[in-house]
């Protein structure tokens, strides 16, 4: 197998193809922080791309309870368990990734989960780590005695894909915008692609018998526009475009800021070496430990810098967050000043303006003119 | 102890678990004929038709047979770790135009859905695109030198003869609201262009996709892994029938008028075959495959 650059590793890998980068890449950010799983995205990933017969149980968006929801059931457990024992060390990654952990015969570590183990996306649905004790309440701040946190999912339109990577009839592909698509009429329905996800993004379909995945809304993409999930989040917790490599990584573009430069967000389980290209803000209030399982050795510290954002002590990083949901157009640059965030489309017009403080009143409790006390009811 | 009679005794073994295979070959229903070994085997000649969707009928009884061990294919990746079939027995009949095989193979288990998480019973035949331009390699061919295969899937069939197996049959407590467009597709049949819409693998016309089966075989070319490519060309007919022990498959090879091998009265064609046991998840390459083995058609005269 060649050797392949995986800069999320900050090593190089064993992938069965050489490594070449697509001219943009499509990527996706998350904030698990602000979603509150009305599976709004779900409903609309749902309608859009999966409302036929044979898709009953197929979720190209879903959101689950994590630590203990799981869609298909164990999904990141089984795959953890199959690369092993890892760690990481001064932030690269001292582990085997899907690829190297491949028995012999095999070309990725995989597994194929049963029928029924898609049956049940909302397993776990908000059930959290610990116990209520009598009394207790938001103890220990800021990592609490109970915790779970919502991970929105979708395919992570990786660079070096598994499914890609494991095809035997190449019907798995990569476009020059990144997307990762699965050639209808090539595909034989074999599922060595659901088998070598470890994210288990790939789904049978009971009534064409081939697989299906994510097509990561391409053609809406193709128009500048954001994803169906992206833009029907009534949370604003989600922002898509395209991302450059970490040698290329361009200050101005949304993606490119928030994972190079500021590496305010981390990958989902960058240890499986698929170098996935969504990326989330890390939940705050999990134990660190864990965050690190799921998004690798960089997740404590960028929780740490959301905090920081949070109390606004950081106007750019702040600035960004507010333009997500702002706009259903592609951001492809932005720029807060003036005490307003801006995002402009690749064109230069100028998107959506939003302004880092909302113009507030602040009202005195006793209406001297009428003689009464006001009460707030909002 | 005298080691001859030690000798003795496991020859003596041997005869005694050859008598009791033969023994079991024959209470098989129909398989009269004596079975061989070897790497080669002569079709019988049919005056008539070709018994192709009657495996097991009297003119497969009286014809020779030939076991042809199979093996796990390891040759590339993803493999088959472990053969759980042993051997396949088969047979051929040709009408000095076109050729009919028969395969049977143990196999316990009768496999003809498929959803995510189960997998059909298969049986490929592969035939040297043009029997006289040489041997291709016994994976699939190479480039230059295509080999013609024909593909019976357990699913098909089940496709073909009661109807197209969806969701419902899959799952028998199978229960959904609403479709969109449903209303319109009945109304307007699943070949409408709206329909395809929904169905994506039938709107890539996909021929696993499709609903409406003519046959449970399907008519292949490749040219090496992964080139697998189903011809436009579409007439091959088959049966397979699961007994007790496992699938009696039969098929017939169409002619090269209908965009079949060319094969000469009186030829020695190489003949190879493939067999998936659904059960086991084994699918594409995936598989238990043998050897070329030769196959002697009869003469005109014959």
């Amino acid at each position: 197998m060649p050797d392949v650059y995986n800069w999320q590793l900050r090593r190089s890998m064993s992938f069965p193809y050489p490594e070449v980068r697509p001219e943009r890449q499509f990527a996706m950010v998350m904030d698990p922080n602000k979603c509150i799983a009305c599976q709004t995205c779900t409903v609309a990933c749902k309608s859009s791309w999966t409302a036929a017969k044979g898709q009953e149980y197929m979720y190209w968006n879903n959101v689950e309870t994590k630590p203990y929801g799981f869609y298909p059931t164990g999904w990141d457990v089984r795959s953890l368990e199959l690369i092993g024992e890892h760690s990481w060390e001064d932030g690269e990654y001292r582990g085997r990734t899907v690829f190297e952990a491949a028995p012999q015969g095999e070309v990725v570590a995989g597994w194929l989960p049963e029928s029924e183990a898609w049956a049940h996306p909302n397993l776990g649905e908000d059930e959290p780590v610990g116990v209520a004790e009598r009394g207790s309440y938001i103890p220990g701040l800021p990592h609490h005695a109970m915790w779970m946190f919502y991970l929105q999912r979708v395919c992570n339109h990786c660079t070096y894909p598994a499914c890609l990577a494991a095809c035997p009839r190449r019907a798995v592909y990569k476009r020059e915008d990144g997307f990762v698509l699965l050639d209808q009429s090539r595909c034989r329905g074999y599922r060595e692609c659901m088998k070598a996800c470890p994210y288990k993004r790939i789904f049978f379909n009971n009534s064409t018998r081939v697989s299906e995945k994510c097509v990561g809304c391409y053609p809406m993409l193709e128009e500048g526009e954001m994803n169906r999930c992206v833009t029907t989040c009534i949370g604003r917790i989600r922002l898509s475009g395209f991302i450059n490599p970490p040698d290329r990584a361009d200050p101005r573009n949304p993606m490119d800021y928030l994972v190079h430069v500021r590496k305010a967000v981390t990958p989902l389980y960058p240890q499986f070496g698929t170098e996935p290209n969504v990326y989330y803000f890390p939940p705050v209030h999990v134990p660190d430990p864990y965050l690190v399982q799921m998004f690798g050795a960089e997740a404590p510290r960028a929780a740490e810098m959301y905090r920081t954002t949070m109390r606004g002590e950081d106007t750019e990083l702040r600035g960004l967050l507010l333009l997500f949901g702002s706009t259903d157009r592609v951001i492809s640059r932005f720029e807060v000043r003036g005490g307003k965030a801006m995002g402009y489309d690749r064109d230069g017009q100028l998107l959506s303006e939003v302004p880092l403080q909302e113009p507030a009143v602040v009202r005195s409790a006793v209406d001297a003119e009428r003689e009464t006390f006001r009460t707030n009811i909002t | 102890m005298d080691p001859y009679s030690k000798l003795d005794r496991r020859a003596l073994l041997k005869v005694g678990l050859g008598t009791a295979a033969l023994g079991v070959a024959a209470a098989l229903p129909g398989c009269n004929a004596r079975v061989g070994e070897g790497e080669s085997f002569s079709a019988g000649r049919v005056r008539g038709s070709l018994p192709s969707r009657e495996p097991g009928s009297f003119p497969w009884r009286r014809t020779e047979a030939l076991r042809v061990p199979l093996m796990a294919q390891r040759m590339i990746a993803p493999n088959l770790h472990e053969a759980t079939v042993d051997d396949v027995v088969v047979r051929a009949l040709y009408d000095g135009q076109q050729l009919a095989v028969q395969a049977e193979w143990a196999d316990p288990h009768r496999d003809e859905a498929e959803s995510t998480a189960q997998f059909r019973d298969s049986l490929a035949v592969m035939l040297p695109l043009d029997p006289a331009a040489g041997v291709p390699p016994v994976v699939m061919g190479a480039a230059g030198m295509p080999v013609y295969i024909l593909h019976w899937k357990a699913s098909w069939q089940v496709d073909h003869e009661s109807g197209f197996r969806d969701v419902e049959k899959t799952y028998p407590r199978w229960f959904n609201d609403v479709y969109p467009g449903h209303r319109d597709m009945i109304a307007k049949g699943w070949d409408d262009e709206a329909t395809h819409a929904y169905y994506l693998g039938r709107a890539a016309r996909n021929p696993l996709s499709e609903r409406d089966r003519r046959t449970c075989v399907e008519e292949l070319v490749a040219e090496g892994f992964g080139t697998l490519t189903t011809r436009a060309q579409q007439s091959a007919q088959g049966r397979g029938v699961h007994g007790r022990r496992g699938w009696r498959v039969a098929m017939e090879i169409p002619p090269a008028s209908r965009g079949g091998p060319r094969l000469q009265p009186g030829a020695t064609v190489p003949i190879a075959f493939a067999v998936w046991e659904g059960s086991e998840r084994q699918v594409g390459g995936r598989k238990h495959y043998t050897n070329w083995v030769n196959l002697h058609l009869p003469g005109d005269g014959a």
